[in-house]
């Protein structure tokens, strides 16, 4: 699989500059995994992995159950022992040292809190087991409650919160003691839609007050796109792909990413011309210019274009100009998901496509059946690995 | 009125009634007339409980019994939480062979287990004759016949009574609870004395409860291993009704001895619930 750093076309500025000044260049604080692996019995739950995860970033790890995100957060965290490969922190391999010994906090699925203590002696644990005093505990955890914002829920048990303040219980917790790195597994799983969005906006203000590094496994490409610095997409035990949350969306480098996080349509082509300002493809008699430079391709190779659904437009065709690639389709299929329109289409050209539309702008006039043209940008599609098709590019 | 009256009469219960009278004449009704025995036998009053505190060999009967019921229910209970727990982190197919060892010597009759008992630790027994072999002693230990021959045949029964209950109630507690202990800085042993022992408080109050129960009768164990040194209330009772023929007295321990089990058992269902305790239904 590709890794990661190299494929990163776009991110955030501050890894992109620090990505093109040194590609191994560590700074203090950052979590480096060299060929971490574990197996059990033959099978690869991760598979060597390399990753770096710089000091105060907020990278998710995105991926499908079964795909070894947990397993990964787990190797990190201490309770899983990697069956290859080294885990570094500041210049040291910590990949045998005990959990406690670790100084990570982790969220845990379910919250995992001390059920016959209050809130405040969970929040007071970690620092009773490290002896401190007294007045700084009480202290700490004052601060710690203003923090998740539970002032006067200290006396309670857990039972007797609900479900979200259970889970700020024990983000405070777990932050208590000035963790280096924040694991967090899950841990917006049991709550329900709308206290979801709530928790992801309070955990991205968390992130950022605190500064300390969160790594957060989810397969919600939501929570991922919506919190994360970066996101690494993991399937197979492995990192498909590395990269800032936009980037990720709009150059998704397999079938497999593009799928994962958000929609794509896939037209597999052949290219029939490059030059200096892009290439041109055919699929049957259907040509497409876009506006793509990548090396390592030649004329005649096959490549397979993802678009995704927002970047088809449906033109009329009795007024249609001559877009850049346009093809007639039908509809066969509107469904209305409130705020857009998700229009299936057959074209004789490229197949089933699919487009998604602002709803208030289409509602009413558009019909299952009806002729229309579809077209894109030149800049609106990406060449990705087909990771079905043996032999391609 | 009729009309409610038949209403709330639910005529399922004509199909129990058969059992529930069997159980009124046989069980219920011979309790009530020893409850009775004790304050009319033999002349009408508490003459009978005015005992317990005026007759030395009764006070003396029963500090023997409560603190062999004690020092059984402390040993068995530990012991059983240290099986216990090692079941709970045994790997799966482990765990089934120990439960069915654990369910078959529960099952074997007690006197079979008290002549094992006998057997090993007696004089001319395995454990002695190994030991002098050995040269480790000369003369053969006292195992048996003796008070400490009563506790190890009691503990040993007890055992799988002290695991059961507490089982149940380590199934029922989250793992993650205990890595989250140890993610937040706190070593195997801290996890343990400050999160995994306060979890499983119920489970031991209730094996404790059990155990202690369940010793208070013991009869045939102290009878065979005690070697008639260690005489517990259960076989004072059936001495007195046996041999001196003192139903008086008898049925007086007998109905303190049911009711004190009564308010333990009480006690007992307030810290789990009576069915969980066999493992039947966790939650």
């Amino acid at each position: 699989m590709q890794e990661s750093e190299t494929g990163t076309r776009q991110g955030p500025s501050q890894y992109l500059k620090m990505e093109s000044s040194g590609k191994k260049y560590v700074r203090h604080g950052d979590l480096v995994l060299q060929g971490l692996t574990k197996k059990f019995g033959s099978f690869n739950a991760v598979d060597s992995i390399n990753l770096t995860v710089r000091n105060g970033e907020f990278l998710t790890l995105l991926g499908p159950s079964g795909s070894g995100k947990t397993t990964l957060l787990m190797m990190i965290a201490g309770f899983v022992d990697p069956t290859a490969g080294q885990i570094i922190l500041d210049g040291s391999d910590i990949s045998n040292l005990p959990p406690e010994k670790r100084n990570f906090g982790i969220v845990f699925q379910g919250y995992a809190l001390f059920p016959h203590m209050t809130v405040e002696e969970n929040i007071a644990y970690p620092l009773e087991v490290r002896h401190q005093s007294r007045s700084m505990i009480s202290e700490r955890v004052k601060e710690m409650l203003d923090l998740v914002q539970l002032h006067g829920l200290g006396s309670r048990y857990p039972r007797q919160l609900s479900g979200g303040q259970q889970q700020r219980v024990a983000l405070a917790r777990s932050l208590a003691f000035g963790p280096r790195i924040l694991l967090l597994d899950e841990p917006l799983g049991a709550l329900d839609r709308k206290l979801r969005v709530e928790v992801q906006n309070e955990l991205k203000d968390l992130h950022s007050r605190t500064g300390t590094t969160f790594i957060y496994v989810t397969h919600d490409q939501d929570e991922a796109l919506s919190m994360s610095d970066r996101i690494a997409i993991m399937d197979r035990g492995q990192i498909v792909q590395l990269d800032g949350p936009t980037a990720l969306y709009e150059n998704p480098v397999s079938v497999f990413a593009a799928n994962f996080l958000g929609k794509s349509n896939f037209v597999r082509t052949t290219i029939m011309d490059i030059d200096k300002t892009g290439m041109q493809f055919r699929t049957g008699d259907f040509l497409i210019r876009q506006k793509i430079r990548q090396s390592g391709l030649a004329i005649g190779n096959k490549a397979t274009l993802a678009i995704r659904p927002e970047k088809i437009r449906i033109l009329d065709p009795s007024k249609s100009e001559k877009f850049n690639n346009s093809t007639n389709a039908v509809i066969r299929r509107i469904s209305y998901f409130g705020n857009v329109l998700e229009i299936e289409l057959v074209a004789p050209s490229i197949g089933e496509i699919t487009a998604s539309v602002p709803a208030w702008q289409f509602q009413g006039s558009h019909s299952p059946g009806q002729s229309v043209t579809l077209c894109w940008d030149e800049d609106a599609a990406v060449i990705v690995r087909d990771d079905d098709a043996v032999g391609e590019t | 009125m009729t009309s409610t009256a038949l209403r709330r009469f639910n005529p399922y219960w004509m199909l129990v009634l058969p059992v529930t009278a069997a159980v009124a004449l046989l069980y219920i009704a011979p309790i009530i007339n020893i409850l009775f025995l004790s304050v009319t036998d033999p002349q009408p009053g508490l003459g009978n409980y005015q005992k317990l505190v005026e007759s030395d060999t009764l006070i003396r009967l029963i500090w023997t019994t409560i603190r062999v019921c004690l020092i059984t229910t402390f040993f068995a209970v530990s012991l059983g939480y240290l099986v216990a727990y090692t079941m709970m982190h045994a790997l799966e197919g482990q765990r089934r062979w120990m439960l069915s060892i654990l369910m078959i010597s529960f099952w074997i009759s007690v006197l079979v287990r008290t002549f094992s008992w006998l057997m090993l630790l007696g004089r001319t027994g395995l454990v002695n004759e190994t030991l002098i072999s050995v040269g480790v002693i000369s003369d053969p230990i006292a195992f048996v016949r003796n008070e400490v021959g009563v506790l190890i045949g009691m503990v040993d029964y007890m055992i799988p009574y002290a695991v059961l209950p507490l089982l149940a109630n380590m199934r029922g507690i989250d793992p993650r609870i205990m890595s989250a202990s140890r993610s937040l800085g706190a070593s195997n042993l801290q996890t343990f004395v400050r999160v995994y022992l306060p979890l499983t408080k119920p489970g031991v109050i209730a094996a404790s409860l059990l155990v202690f129960i369940s010793s208070l009768g013991f009869y045939i164990t102290p009878a065979i291993l005690g070697g008639g040194k260690v005489l517990m209330i259960a076989e004072y009772i059936s001495v007195q009704l046996l041999v001196t023929v003192r139903w008086g007295t008898a049925a007086m321990l007998a109905s303190i001895m049911l009711i004190s089990v009564l308010l333990l058992m009480y006690i007992l269902n307030r810290f789990m619930k009576l069915g969980t305790i066999f493992g039947g239904d966790v939650r």
